[in-house]
């Protein structure tokens, strides 16, 4: 075509890189017996081994778990717990050959007491944790129930929580008085884990002292983070409500000044919500310490009712690996994978070596076999494909696909 | 030429103006007429009209063929040269049986194309080769053909055919052709055309390719397609055809699954949560999931992924059947696809949630509802760009970027997000989770696991069908990527010597009025002159 007046016309002709004609250098894989097999053999000889380290380390942390839900139903004598209500996986020790827990109940002080037999030392660090059974803290409105901003310290009146995250326990009104907010509202913070755990009592110590307390701290149980997310409030004590459940505790509100929440690390670890309807969370620890063998008690202050939601509350005793608690699925997942690898690995090998495919044969191709059976009926045919028997092993599944 | 008196001519002149003005027979009068002066002439040369067929026609169409794709020529010109163009263009062969049907009314049509299609149809047992069938109709019978009560007839029969070629025919008729297979038969057509008079066929038809130049931009401009030349229709369907419909399945097939994966995760959640609808992630998370975390991997698929290049898929012109018949995208496969999901979903969730249960770290700190939820996306996550790794067939840069990037962004993003959103109030739930994910040993453990665990099946059962259910892309996969030469030269040129023989058996018999191209012959002569460049003047 002629140049316009502007001289040379553009060239439409698209440019020549490899990326515009899609010519980009590349890497193609293919899975072929050469790679897959020994992928299968690795990955098993990898996995099953540290599958076995996992199921030992998990095998070594000692765990002992008591539920005394319906402690507070029985008397002053002790009863002996049945097998539903404990559960012990000590390392190196049979589980039956240990004393059973047994429990009784001060209905006047409200404490049950818990006696139970340790049969080894435990090293630190040692935990105990309140373990509870179908409590949805993962519900919806549940989980979002609480108020940033009133935790962090400001003072949010009843009008700014309105209608807000923490409502239904946003606000209350005593005696048709004003609207005061409750601090800390909502629903999480109500249903607060309030029974009292005391220090475990070891009642057949060694020496001359009659009993010992195996002292366990309640600080350090929370996030560091979760402590910088709660501050001492500005709220004086008459311009809030503490929540409904919180009344037996406060029965005339709070103290002057409030008390701070976020030295409160049982709070903390409360409002970390948990993920599942079965949870754990720690009580007290102690990282000092070895709990020494034998027959302790444990004193808890019953305030906590779940028996109204069909729950249950225990209390666990646990060392921890560096996997964390007791948890042997863990390990017997990484041998199972490693297992069926090798397994996998196993079989194609076998299938491989008795009856192998070759790679890019030709006469797999069907059009090929058809081609070449045409010919020989024309009978003009000198032999150019290879033989129309496929090698064993496609058994005919091409030549039916022209 | 003839020079003629002036007396001759006046006598002649009357004899003609007498014959012009009468009433009967006047075409034979003027017939007889002409002849007493057209006679004792001088030849004084011959003109030649030579309408060449562009480079790589035969071969094109020949290779189409082979792609299992029917061709009908639909073409303005007359009988004779329609059927040697398709001699020459290799659309049909010397030994095939041509039907031809020049009917003039509308029972002579119908009863020719019924007559041939029960004599077909009858000797269907006894040796027809329907790969040698050509059925060749001038536009007045199609004009009856295409009637309302023919047209099923003509149909059938022309779909036995091999090859089809229309003659004669008008612009109107190439639409109503290609309208008629459209409604009734489920096949997809592509019309090329290069002039004006193919605009109305082009847009007809499914795909429209136009072929831009000689005869100006109309078609190109009407087109879906438009190329430079018909040889470049082989690279436009054979190559990028195949890859646009591979890709084009893999893409979706693969943005199914990795929502499936996601979001049933969050249902099987459900089960503990009384279904209140808490999310085990949280939101942010989620939505960045489709946005920025595995956005990249379905694009890179869809753009760069060749399952074979494209020298692999100009060689073996079968791989195109592949498209035909629907192997990569129909209701099976995305079944397939959408059971893994649910499968891969069970795993991660619930062998995760065993996993992570009683929440205790190494500090014997409890995690807690969010470092639960981030361990299982992370392994979602991680699982289903594995299965994207799988299912790539070409590892480009871009590639590398989009699968391996997309995970080291989340977790670049991760510690980001969890000091940022708290500070924002977006949300609350990351807060000083990062801490709790990156030393823990836990979700490491996790995220090795669970998507291994979950691509065993994936790349035990692709090895399986690569090696033991082989397909045809398999091989050819084979071929290309281990360079074995190709046994079928020798085919070919087999194929070559037979193409020959019987070519010289064809030049015995009568052509017609006009030459045909082919290998060899009379080329030579034809292309003595460049009749492009103008003639010199002088002699």
């Amino acid at each position: 075509m002629a140049g316009t007046s502007a001289g040379e016309p553009k060239s439409k002709r698209p440019s020549n890189t490899a990326f515009k004609q899609q010519r980009l250098r590349a890497w193609q894989p293919l899975l072929t017996p050469k790679s897959v097999l020994p992928t299968f053999f690795i990955i098993g000889i990898i996995f099953a081994p540290i599958g076995g380290w996992l199921l030992w380390a998990s095998d070594r942390v000692n765990e002992l778990r008591i539920d005394y839900t319906n402690c507070d139903r029985l008397g002053t004598a002790f009863v002996t717990l049945d097998s539903n209500d404990y559960e012990y996986h000590l390392h190196g020790i049979n589980s039956n050959s240990i004393t059973k827990p047994k429990q009784r109940y001060d209905s006047e002080e409200r404490v049950c007491t818990i006696s139970f037999n340790l049969p080894k030392d435990l090293e630190p660090d040692v935990f105990l944790y309140y373990r509870l059974t179908n409590f949805y803290q993962n519900h919806r409105r549940y989980t979002k129930s609480f108020d940033v901003d009133q935790l962090k310290g400001k003072t949010r009146s009843a009008s700014d929580l309105n209608n807000g995250d923490c409502s239904p326990l946003d606000s209350h009104s005593e005696n048709g008085g004003p609207k005061k907010p409750y601090y800390p509202c909502g629903l999480i913070a109500n249903s607060i884990f309030n029974d009292t755990i005391r220090q475990p009592v070891l009642t057949n110590p060694s020496g001359n002292q009659n009993t010992v307390t195996y002292k366990m701290s309640e600080t350090g149980i929370a996030w560091t983070a979760d402590k910088k997310r709660v501050n001492p409030t500005g709220y004086k004590p008459s311009d809030v409500f503490p929540p409904p459940n919180w009344r037996e505790k406060y029965p005339n509100g709070y103290p002057d000044p409030i008390p701070d929440l976020g030295k409160d690390e049982h709070f903390l670890v409360w409002m970390r919500t948990a993920g599942l309807p079965t949870f754990r969370k720690l009580y007290m620890k102690n990282t000092q310490d070895t709990m020494a063998s034998g027959f302790y008690q444990i004193d808890i202050v019953m305030n906590y009712d779940t028996r109204s939601f069909g729950g249950t509350k225990s209390i666990v005793i646990s060392t921890t690996s560096f996997i964390g608690g007791r948890n042997p699925v863990l390990g017997i997942a990484f041998i199972v994978v490693g297992g069926l690898c090798v397994l996998l690995g196993c079989i194609f090998a076998i299938r491989h070596f008795y009856r192998p495919r070759r790679l890019g044969d030709h006469t797999y191709l069907s059009w090929n076999q058809q081609v070449a059976s045409g010919l020989a009926d024309n009978s003009a045919a000198s032999a150019t494909a290879r033989n129309a028997q496929p090698a064993s092993g496609t058994q005919g599944l091409l030549r039916q696909r022209p | 030429m003839r020079d003629i008196s002036e007396d001759e001519y006046r006598k002649w002149s009357a004899m003609h103006a007498k014959a012009s003005t009468t009433l009967t027979n006047r075409q034979q009068e003027l017939d007889r007429v002409a002849e007493l002066i057209e006679r004792d002439m001088t030849l004084l040369g011959a003109t030649a009209i030579e309408d060449k067929l562009q480079d790589g026609v035969p071969q094109t169409i020949y290779t189409l063929a082979q792609a299992g794709i029917k061709i009908w020529v639909l073409t303005g010109d007359r009988q004779e040269t329609a059927i040697n163009i398709g001699y020459s263009c290799k659309l049909i062969q010397e030994d095939f049986s041509l039907i031809i049907c020049n009917e003039t009314t509308h029972w002579e049509t119908k009863e020719f194309l019924q007559k041939k299609l029960d004599a077909i149809r009858e000797g269907h047992g006894s040796n027809i080769d329907f790969d040698s069938l050509a059925l060749i109709i001038d536009g007045r019978s199609l004009d009856f053909a295409l009637e309302k009560d023919i047209e099923v007839l003509f149909l059938e029969l022309a779909t036995l055919c091999k090859a089809v070629i229309c003659c004669r025919v008008s612009p109107l008729q190439k639409a109503l052709v290609v309208k008629l297979v459209k409604r009734r038969r489920k096949a997809i057509l592509l019309a090329i055309g290069d002039g004006a008079n193919d605009v109305s066929m082009i847009q007809a038809a499914h795909v429209g390719v136009g072929i831009s130049g000689q005869e100006g931009l109309q078609a190109a401009r009407s087109a879906d397609f438009a190329i430079a030349q018909f040889r470049y229709l082989r690279k436009l369907l054979l190559v990028h055809g195949a890859w646009s419909y591979h890709r084009l399945s893999k893409m979706i097939l693969y943005s199914f699954y990795k929502n499936i994966t996601l979001y049933i995760t969050q249902f099987w959640y459900a089960l503990f949560n009384v279904f209140s609808g808490q999310t085990v992630y949280e939101s942010w998370s989620i939505t960045f999931y489709t946005v920025f975390f595995t956005a990249l991997p379905p694009f890179a698929i869809g753009v760069f992924d060749q399952f074979l290049n494209a020298r692999s898929l100009d060689r073996y012109p079968e791989m195109y059947k592949m498209g035909q018949r629907g192997v990569f995208f129909n209701v099976k496969a995305f079944w397939g696809w959408a059971i893994n999901a649910f499968y891969h979903s069970v795993i991660l969730f619930f062998l995760g949630t065993v996993m992570i249960f009683n929440d205790i770290e190494s500090d014997g700190l409890i995690g807690g509802h969010w470092v639960y939820g981030v361990t299982i996306y992370t392994a979602v996550l991680t699982t289903v760009l594995l299965k994207a790794a799988l299912i790539t067939n070409m590892w480009t840069k871009w590639t590398v970027v989009a699968i391996p990037g997309s995970l080291a962004l989340w977790f670049i993003f991760l510690p980001i997000y969890a000091l940022i959103a708290p500070k924002l109030r977006t949300s609350t739930e990351y807060d000083g989770i990062v801490s709790h994910i990156y030393p823990n040993v836990k979700f490491w453990l996790a995220i090795i696991m669970l998507p291994v665990l979950c691509m065993t099946r994936d790349y035990g059962y692709k090895f399986l069908k690569r090696m033991y259910f082989t397909q045809p892309y398999h091989i050819v996969q084979e071929i290309q990527k281990f360079n074995i030469p190709d046994y079928r030269p020798r085919m070919e040129r087999f194929k070559k010597a037979v193409h020959k023989v019987r070519l010289l058996q064809r030049l015995r018999r009568t052509r017609g009025y006009a030459f045909s191209q082919n290998e060899g012959g009379q080329e030579k002569i034809i292309r003595a002159y460049d009749t492009t460049v103008q003639k010199p003047s002088g002699y």
